[in-house]
């Protein structure tokens, strides 16, 4: 999502390249209207400075549809949206410095989501775990 | 009448001021002077009055006594001659006397016989009567009028001078003398000539006469009054003089015609009186004649005065009004003008005191002029801050496609896909370089002069500025252009800087309100005159915010944010455009801020087709 055409369709182009399945959104509302249409999505990547919905707002409404929906930000300073509380795969700054970045920060995100969902997992089976014993602790 | 006072000029007020002084002065000096004209007049008459009468009465006396002797010695004569016939020619006297007297027309002589008289000889001196035209029997005719009568003779101490003129033209007095032993009277005819002339000796106005004991007048200046037998015994002079014990007197009195001055003096023997006598009026006339004069000079001095003052005070209110002439220019604010010192005087000093404060504030002018464009080029520099994020944001996006595509291209597999690419970063190449020359005329140190500008492609130059960093703040801009609207002078640069202010400024005023939308939008305003507005939905202003907005350093912002110098910039840009400001605000309901700027004048206006208004 990138509200600049230019940015769009660079982004779209260098990824459809490396093979990804992309779809371009002029606005934070067209993206949530495709959200909310159902159409479901491995990644997505936003600017943060976007007129009237911002990057970050976006981001929260697609995490409410898809919860583990990894997510590369464009943004100048990564610090001051980090503070969000919002949790970001991958940041990325304008201009590219190269397309490599690009593709490296999709990748990043991937690869930091699945450590995201790695550790959800570990969680999830630690949480079960510890319920087990605790089960175990009351019955005797 | 303060109000009068107002509105005469000063030199009038000089002119009437002096006027009004000089005639009071005029006023009171006359009165002064009349008065001690008069009453010095008064005593001068009198005096004079009295002594002319005084020496009359002497000359007449002493004409009438040595006429006497004459008469007297003559009836001597004649009587011895009567008595001795053979003594002589008995007309040899009566020729003797008529040769030495020419005076004399003619002669009696009156012997007493028993209780009465009988004349015993008569004789008309025919030489003296006939110049006069008069025949021997008028004579005798005006003798029988004024017969001869001894015993009057007798009472007025024994000489008679009586009016015995023969109307209408013959003024003739006739004079009885009777002897010392009583029994001669002698009476002669005579021509009033020799008394005359000392009579017409008096003052020009002044009337002169001899009256006999019943107040007859023998003697006057007017021979008609003789001939008239004219009675002069109901007036008070002559009354007094025959009265009054003394010998001469003043006398006071009232005619029919208004008070006269008569001054008197008795002739011994005879009864007779000197009167002198002029109207009172006499005495005020040559006082009312100095009035007069006076009046006209006054009148003459005064409209010297008036052209001289008129003249002088020109001379004072000319370089006064070149004063306020001068004063009013710089109160256009046109600082720096000099008047003329043409003199040494007051007038000098204050046009030196003009000059000389004229100067300074051109000076201060000048310098506030410095510090001004000093304060609009850090105002300036202050925004350009504001906006240096979100242009480092605008300038960055087109930068994405620049780096992006051409680094893309390195890797096309079709000719179409690189043609694709080049068009993609010539366009944002073309906008990062517009945003660039938008920045650079905005940043560039200013040019004041203004020159003919296109108000829409100015607004919408501003609009780019601002749009970007704007619309981050979740606003939605909203312009309008209006069609056919004039051209104005100004500066594009210093315009800008108004706008992108009223537009930061309302988007400021938006940042907590639940729609946000700024409107920009140019109108044609009344008289040819152009009016921008800008226009937001924000939080609104008090009237106390409203009125204190235009102040330098009066801010609403938190600290460090604003400057408080936006607004009062703004302002003096639009003056120095000759234009207005002005702003409407309801709490809560948004602000609407806007510039009126008047149209390009006619002579500044280029040839038609010269500037093509911007699409």
């Amino acid at each position: 999502m990138d509200d600049e055409p230019s940015a769009r369709l660079l982004i779209a182009r260098v990824l459809q390249r490396a093979g990804y399945d992309v779809t371009p959104a002029a606005s934070a509302e067209e993206a949530i209207e495709m959200l909310e249409k159902g159409r479901r999505f491995d990644l997505l990547i936003t600017d943060k400075n976007l007129p009237r919905i911002n990057g970050l707002e976006l981001i929260r409404k697609a995490r409410a549809t898809i919860a583990d929906l990894p997510v590369v930000l464009i943004t100048a300073a990564p610090d001051a949206a980090a503070i969000s509380g919002e949790r970001l795969e991958a940041y990325l700054a304008k201009p590219f410095k190269n397309l490599n970045a690009l593709e490296e920060a999709v990748h990043t995100a991937f690869e930091a989501n699945k450590v995201h969902l790695a550790r959800q997992e570990m969680q999830r089976t630690l949480n079960d775990l510890v319920s087990q014993l605790q089960a175990r602790n009351k019955t005797s | 009448m303060a109000g009068l006072a107002m509105r005469l000029s000063i030199r009038s007020q000089i002119v009437l001021l002096v006027s009004s002084v000089l005639l009071v002065a005029m006023g009171i000096y006359l009165a002064l002077a009349t008065q001690l004209f008069t009453s010095d007049k008064l005593e001068a008459l009198s005096e004079s009055n009295a002594q002319l009468a005084g020496t009359l009465a002497e000359e007449v006396r002493g004409s009438v006594h040595a006429t006497v002797d004459k008469l007297l010695y003559f009836g001597a004569e004649m009587a011895e001659l009567s008595r001795e016939p053979s003594a002589g020619n008995p007309h040899r006297p009566a020729t003797a006397l008529f040769a030495n007297d020419p005076d004399i027309l003619g002669v009696e002589i009156w012997e007493k016989e028993g209780p009465s008289y009988r004349r015993l000889f008569q004789e008309g001196c025919t030489e003296h009567l006939e110049p006069l035209r008069v025949p021997p029997e008028l004579l005798e005719q005006a003798r029988g009028k004024v017969p001869m009568n001894a015993d009057l003779v007798k009472q007025s101490g024994g000489v008679l001078l009586q009016n015995a003129s023969l109307p209408p033209f013959l003024p003739l007095l006739r004079l009885s003398a009777i002897s010392q032993d009583g029994n001669r009277v002698v009476v002669a005819d005579m021509k009033p000539s020799r008394l005359v002339p000392a009579f017409n000796r008096a003052f020009q106005r002044a009337e002169t006469y001899l009256v006999d004991g019943q107040g007859m007048v023998l003697v006057h200046q007017d021979d008609a009054r003789v001939l008239a037998h004219e009675s002069r015994s109901q007036w008070g002079a002559v009354r007094q003089a025959l009265q009054a014990p003394g010998s001469e007197g003043q006398h006071e009195f009232e005619v029919p015609g208004g008070t006269r001055l008569g001054a008197w003096a008795k002739v011994r023997p005879g009864k007779m009186a000197v009167i002198v006598e002029l109207p009172k009026a006499e005495t005020t006339r040559s006082a009312w004649e100095l009035v007069q004069k006076s009046v006209a000079f006054a009148m003459a001095v005064l409209v010297v005065a008036l052209v001289l003052s008129v003249f002088f005070a020109r001379r004072v209110s000319d370089p006064l009004l070149a004063l306020q002439e001068k004063m009013e220019s710089v109160s256009r604010g046109d600082f720096g003008v000099e008047v003329e010192v043409s003199s040494g005087n007051e007038l000098g000093a204050l046009a030196a005191a003009f000059n000389r404060m004229s100067r300074e504030l051109g000076a201060r002018e000048r310098a506030l002029l410095e510090a001004h464009q000093q304060l609009i080029q850090s105002e300036k520099l202050s925004a350009l801050g504001e906006m240096s994020a979100g242009l480092a944001h605008e300038v960055k996006n087109p930068m994405v496609g620049i780096c992006g595509f051409s680094e893309l291209g390195a890797h096309v597999d079709t000719l179409e896909e690189a043609h694709e690419y080049f068009a993609l970063i010539n366009a944002d190449a073309q906008r990062a370089n517009e945003i660039l020359q938008n920045l650079l005329a905005f940043a560039r140190p200013e040019q004041v002069a203004l020159s003919s500008l296109d108000v829409n492609e100015t607004v919408h130059g501003a609009v780019q500025l601002f749009a970007h960093q704007v619309q981050l703040g979740g606003v939605k801009l909203v312009t309008s252009y209006a069609d056919g609207l004039p051209m104005i002078m100004g500066s594009a640069n210093q315009l800008r800087q108004v706008l992108i202010n009223l537009a930061m400024n309302g988007a400021h005023a938006m940042s907590g309100s639940q729609e946000k939308v700024l409107t920009v939008s140019t109108q044609l305003a009344p008289e040819g005159r152009v009016q921008i507005l800008v226009k937001d939905t924000g939080h609104g202003m008090s009237e106390e915010t409203q009125r204190k907005l235009f102040r330098p350093f009066f801010t609403t912002k938190p600290k460090g944010q604003g400057t408080g110098l936006g607004l009062s910039v703004s302002k003096t840009i639009i003056q120095q455009h000759r234009g207005e400001i002005s702003v409407k605000s309801m709490l809560g309901q948004g602000t609407t801020f806007t510039v009126v700027l008047p149209p390009t004048p006619p002579s500044a206006r280029p040839k038609a087709g010269g500037v093509a208004p911007a699409a």
